[in-house]
């Protein structure tokens, strides 16, 4: 058989979901109806950390609290919108939710701009309908459809990217808790344990806000960019390590420093602050996945084009360049902040040098 | 906790609005025939007055030298101080209550003798003493870095969150001051070995009154700051504690009620420390004490929220309310805690109410957090400490406060007067315009005159001033931090540190350099910058005559200059002729403000980024021309580069306005080493004289507007130039339409304002 790129959370995790199942039995935690494990142990599945003796790995880097938030807003009747910036993690979160929860993180709607309200709600097998007529048999259920019958959670994501009226679609569902079906004359109840985990961008353009009734139906948890600076310098070499051994590139001997370096001024962008000095902000996001495309474009240069084992400044430069100037005024705010900053530190004089050729 | 048949002591948190409950309680069931509270001897004296109808709190009770107003202590009460309910339950049941803090006559005392041992007696130096002289009241927990270090040590992070979470949301009653002594018992397993001398005088104080006491009452009740219990509680010697406490001198000490805020009890406001959220700790209290659960506490906290919301134009449904209340509760079982706090009903509020969005929660942390609240204190309290500050101030520097209107002239090198000049300028600051006129920083005139008339109305100006602070200085320096935090450009900042120069509040400089620092570095307005550079400039320079220091301003000068070095050329490309004239103006600043700062690495950024603007065709002419002339004056072009710019400008025919607004530009409003030796004069009559009708009549308000600005001496060489013609040609024309030379001369004429002979030809 071949091997699979990427297996579903339920099957990765499976271990740990058994480990932390026992680890409720043993302290009579309480599991809200319809869930496989107690809203503790789903914190703990998720950030990671000991359940008994037994390590739990940690799955999402976040904060903690957000993650506690969304919890306790699944453990109440109210569905939950994940919202922030581009490579925060949002969907990771949904299906690490979903697989810990109800163990089925696969009944996905994928929100885009063309989506019809049939593939939120249901739609019909015609050849079914022409030969048979119209009975339930000929319904095709959409992923919400089934969650809502198998008391499961539904996961949409980009919820934004879908139009307007098709998102107004959910409100019955989510207030409800139904899904009627005029053509039978009948209607689909949610069994307890149904909800909706939706995601959202807000750095997107061309997106379509929520309606009032529809938002007010959602508990909403930002996910920010990390505020601590090891937790992201932990994704960004987690994730260049993985990337590296997948492409089989060597790992540049001054690795450690250059994400470390990347991480640094990314935060200061970022947060407009460089120790006590204030710095004007860029119009980018600034995520860790553009720190991690950043630093594995200067891996491949330096691998393919560099002739030389470390990564060198230019190479770093030309990846900044390209995620940090996104608008005109981007590149005065580089300029700078590299005249006032980099040029400052001794360390990062290379780079002022190496930016002064594309600036 | 029960000490021995005779004595139970209570062990609070300062502000705990969950110990203030408990208090209650435990006071109901001990019934004691006396109450000893941790407080300064000397409040005896007037605690009393608490029970006065007018009496709201916060309302604090200040103790100072009359002599030195800014010795001082205060002791600020909320309603759920648990120190303000002890005094109520004594003073409505009239039992009598002792207070058994060392004196603060005493305390004075050995402030004094701390700030002679080490060195000088500046003015700094007696600055650093304030909050030592507080150091209670504006504690949150018992003595923060004991119990802190302790509970870090135990592998607590927040050692706030964990005694909220632990005692003050917990419905407490006598039991909880077990639990709180046996906590502080094994943080301080040997009260005795305390490093802090004056903590160890403090405690024996204490011991000794609480002896006495024992003499007297049969069942006594000690409340203090739980950190001190285990001290209370040692057995020591009679003669050990007596050996400690003799020889110690006392001074002087007058005491005051004066009005408090919550704000002031925050730690957003003045120099003390506070409590964080004064508004949440009332509410906290008031479930507390009315036993109410937490659903109750969680629901009334959250309809408060989207009460704050709404008010600030954030539509938020009864529906939300309800869910949020569901959704901290479910937190809070999911944190193990047994009600939701503040972090859980905050963070439900914004997961429910705001869409996820921080902003509009902490748009309404002031006015839910903190609170407005001001307390008020009896019309016939005894004079303000501030108002005495004044008037001891007034005495000092020979001043009378008389009801006629004066005139005061003021010579800053004279010590009396820049002292004076800082008095008026402080009560302007406080709202007390007493005394109006002076003069900005900036012009470097070393006098100021002064009208001066007092009103009565000043009397009730005051009393809004001393919510401030009990000095005038500290009052200033809370006013002036306040506009600080509030300000959000650079020169309403600039304004507040030209302020705090003349009203002398150095130890503001730091706080409104961090804020100016983070508004240079962000601002988008570059004219806005420059001129800035220009204020920083002056008030480095002119300070001195103040006897002020200024050069921390400095470093903001570095960052203005490299963001409108960077700025500049993006700036001055593609914008109309107002926006150029207005840019033109701060460049000028700028300009100016460089040269008068004479620094070398900011000349040399300023001149290379000149130099990038004189070569780059893109910019507004006017500008240019400008910039030409700068690099002129500061010796960076030769003459002739600038003539034969000036001739490649002016000989495009096509625009004669660009040529006109270069003309403009380059003359600066004045004639100076450019007209007179170079050929810039020839050049200039040559462009005019070829100029058609229509385009004369075109760039004849710049061109006027251009020499308007010459000295009269200017425009009579000018105009002398262009009556004899005394001039060398330049390359020429070798022929001229007669009467056209005739009417340009003419036109020339009668723009600088001089009649020509009609008949005079040119040679």
């Amino acid at each position: 058989m071949n091997e699979l790129i990427k297996p579903l959370a339920e099957d990765r995790f499976q271990d740990e979901i058994e480990i932390l199942k026992a680890w409720d039995a043993e302290n009579g935690h309480a599991r809200p109806y319809a869930w496989q494990l107690s809203p503790q142990a789903v914190v703990l599945f998720i950030t990671g950390g000991v359940a008994g003796d037994t390590p739990i790995s940690a799955k999402y880097f976040g904060a903690d609290r957000s993650v506690q938030v969304a919890v306790a807003t699944l453990t109440t009747d109210r569905a939950l919108l994940l919202y922030g910036p581009p490579g925060t993690g949002k969907s990771t979160l949904s299906e690490l939710l979903a697989a810990a929860i109800c163990g089925n993180s696969q009944l996905i709607v994928q929100g885009t701009a063309g989506i019809s309200e049939e593939k939120v709600l249901y739609e019909w097998d015609y050849a079914y309908r022409l030969s048979k007529g119209t009975d339930t048999g000929a319904l095709v259920k959409t992923p919400i459809f089934r969650a809502m019958e198998e008391g499961k959670l539904a996961r949409v994501e980009e919820l934004t990217r879908i139009p307007s009226d098709v998102q107004d679609a959910l409100i019955t569902i989510l207030s409800e808790k139904m899904m009627p079906i005029p053509e039978l004359n009948t209607s689909v109840m949610a069994s307890r344990g149904f909800s909706i985990i939706a995601t959202a961008n807000d750095k997107d353009k061309g997106v379509n806000d929520l309606s009032k009734a529809l938002s007010r139906r959602f508990n909403t948890v930002r996910l920010e960019l990390p505020d601590d600076e090891q937790t992201e310098i932990k994704i960004v070499e987690h994730q260049v390590g993985k990337l590296c051994k997948a492409e089989d590139l060597p790992l540049p001997v001054n690795l450690p420093e250059e994400i470390q370096r990347v991480v640094r001024i990314f935060r200061e962008l970022r947060e407009g602050q460089s120790g006590s000095e204030t710095i004007e902000k860029p119009s980018a996001t600034l995520s860790p996945a553009e720190a991690i495309s950043v630093i594995s474009q200067a891996i491949s240069m330096s691998a393919y084009f560099g002739g030389d084992d470390a990564i060198q400044a230019d190479h770093i430069a030309s990846g900044l360049e390209g995620v940090v100037v996104r608008e005109a005024e981007d590149r005065l705010v580089f300029r700078n902040y590299a005249d006032r900053i980099l040029k400052n530190r001794a360390a990062d004089r290379d780079l002022d040098e190496a930016l002064r050729q594309i600036l | 906790m029960k000490l021995d048949d005779q004595v139970h002591l209570l062990g609070v948190r300062h502000h705990g609005p969950g110990c203030a409950a408990a208090l209650q309680r435990a006071l109901d069931a001990l019934q004691p025939d006396v109450i000893l509270l941790e407080g300064a001897k000397e409040l005896e004296d007037s605690w009393q007055d608490m029970l006065k109808a007018d009496m709201q709190p916060p309302v604090a009770q200040l103790l100072y030298d009359p002599n030195q107003p800014r010795c001082s202590m205060i002791y600020p009460w909320a309603e759920f101080t648990p120190e303000w309910q002890a005094m109520r339950y004594a003073g409505l049941r009239s039992i009598p209550l002792q207070m058994i803090d060392l004196p603060a006559s005493i305390t004075f005392s050995l402030d004094e003798q701390d700030d002679n041992e080490p060195l000088s007696e500046t003015d700094t130096e007696a600055d650093n003493t304030e909050p030592e002289a507080e150091p209670d009241t504006s504690a949150q927990l018992p003595e923060p870095d004991s119990l802190h270090t302790f509970l870090h040590r135990c592998g607590i992070a927040d050692a706030e969150v964990w005694w909220d979470q632990n005692v003050e949301h917990h419905r407490g009653d006598l039991d909880s001051f077990e639990a709180i002594f046996e906590l502080v018992s094994s943080a301080r397993p040997d009260p005795l070995l305390t490093t802090d001398a004056r903590e160890a005088l403090r405690e024996a104080w204490m011991r000794r009154e609480l002896r006495a006491a024992r003499k007297q009452f049969n069942n006594i009740v000690v409340i203090c700051g739980a950190w001190h219990l285990p001290a209370l509680a040692a057995k020591v010697k009679v003669k050990d504690d007596n050996a400690l406490l003799k020889g110690l001198r006392k001074r002087k000490v007058d005491q005051a009620w004066i009005p408090y805020t919550y704000r002031r009890l925050s730690t957003h406001s003045g120099y003390n420390a506070g409590i964080a959220a004064p508004g949440w700790y009332e509410h906290l209290y008031q479930y507390q004490h009315k036993d109410a659960s937490p659903e109750q506490l969680a629901i009334a906290w959250l309809v408060r929220v989207a009460a704050c919301l709404r008010e600030q134009g954030f539509a938020t449904s009864s529906a939300q309310v309800i869910d949020a209340v569901r959704l901290a509760l479910g937190l809070a079982q999911l944190r193990d805690q047994h009600m939701p706090g503040l972090a859980e009903l905050m963070e439900a509020a914004q997961s429910v109410m705001t869409e996820g969005r921080r902003g509009p929660i902490e748009l309404i942390g002031p006015s839910l957090l903190v609170g407005a609240r001001i307390g008020s204190i009896p019309a016939d309290s005894p004079i303000l400490p501030l108002e005495q500050d004044f008037n001891a101030t007034l005495k000092r520097l020979r001043l009378k406060r008389i009801n006629e209107p004066q005139q005061v002239q003021l010579d800053l090198r004279q010590p009396n007067a820049l002292l004076r000049s800082q008095l008026f300028n402080r009560l302007n600051l406080l709202a007390i315009p007493w005394a109006e006129g002076g003069d900005a920083i900036g012009t470097g005139t070393s006098r100021e005159t002064w009208d001066l008339h007092w009103q009565p109305e000043f009397a009730i100006a005051m009393l809004d001033a001393s919510l401030y602070g009990n000095t005038l200085e500290a009052a200033a320096g809370a006013r002036l931090k306040e506009r600080l935090d509030m300000a959000t450009s650079a020169p309403v900042l600039l304004e507040a540190v030209d302020a705090l120069l003349r009203c002398h509040l150095p130890e503001l400089m730091v706080p409104a350099i961090q804020r100016l620092g983070d508004v240079i570095a962000v601002s988008a307005d570059l004219g806005e910058l420059m001129q800035s550079l220009l204020q920083i400039a002056q008030i480095i320079r002119y300070g001195s005559v103040r006897a002020l220091q200024a050069d921390e301003l400095l470093p903001l000068t570095d960052v203005i200059s490299i963001r409108v070095s960077n700025g500049l050329p993006q700036a001055c490309t593609a914008i109309d002729d107002d926006a150029a004239r207005a840019l033109l103006t701060a460049i000028d600043a700028a300009h100016s403000a460089i040269n008068m700062l004479s620094r070398d690495d900011l000349i040399e950024r300023w001149h290379a980024s000149l130099q990038g603007l004189w070569a780059n065709r893109q910019i507004h002419p006017l500008i240019q021309g400008r910039i030409g002339r700068m690099l002129l004056d500061s010796g960076l072009t030769e003459a002739e580069t600038l003539e034969h710019e000036l001739g490649l400008r002016l000989s495009d025919p096509e625009d004669p306005m660009a040529a006109a607004y270069w003309v403009e530009g380059i003359l600066a409003g004045s004639a100076a080493g450019l007209i007179y030796g170079t050929s810039v004069f020839q050049l200039l009559d040559h462009w005019l004289c070829h100029l058609s009708e229509d385009q004369l009549l075109q760039v004849l308000p710049v061109l006027r507007r251009a020499f308007s600005a010459f000295s009269a001496q200017d425009l009579q060489l000018t105009g002398r130039n262009v009556r004899h013609g005394n001039h060398r040609r330049v390359d020429t024309p070798h022929t001229h339409d007669a009467r056209l030379a005739q009417q340009t001369r003419q036109q020339l004429g009668r723009l600088l304002g001089l009649s020509l002979p009609a008949t005079e030809t040119l040679s």
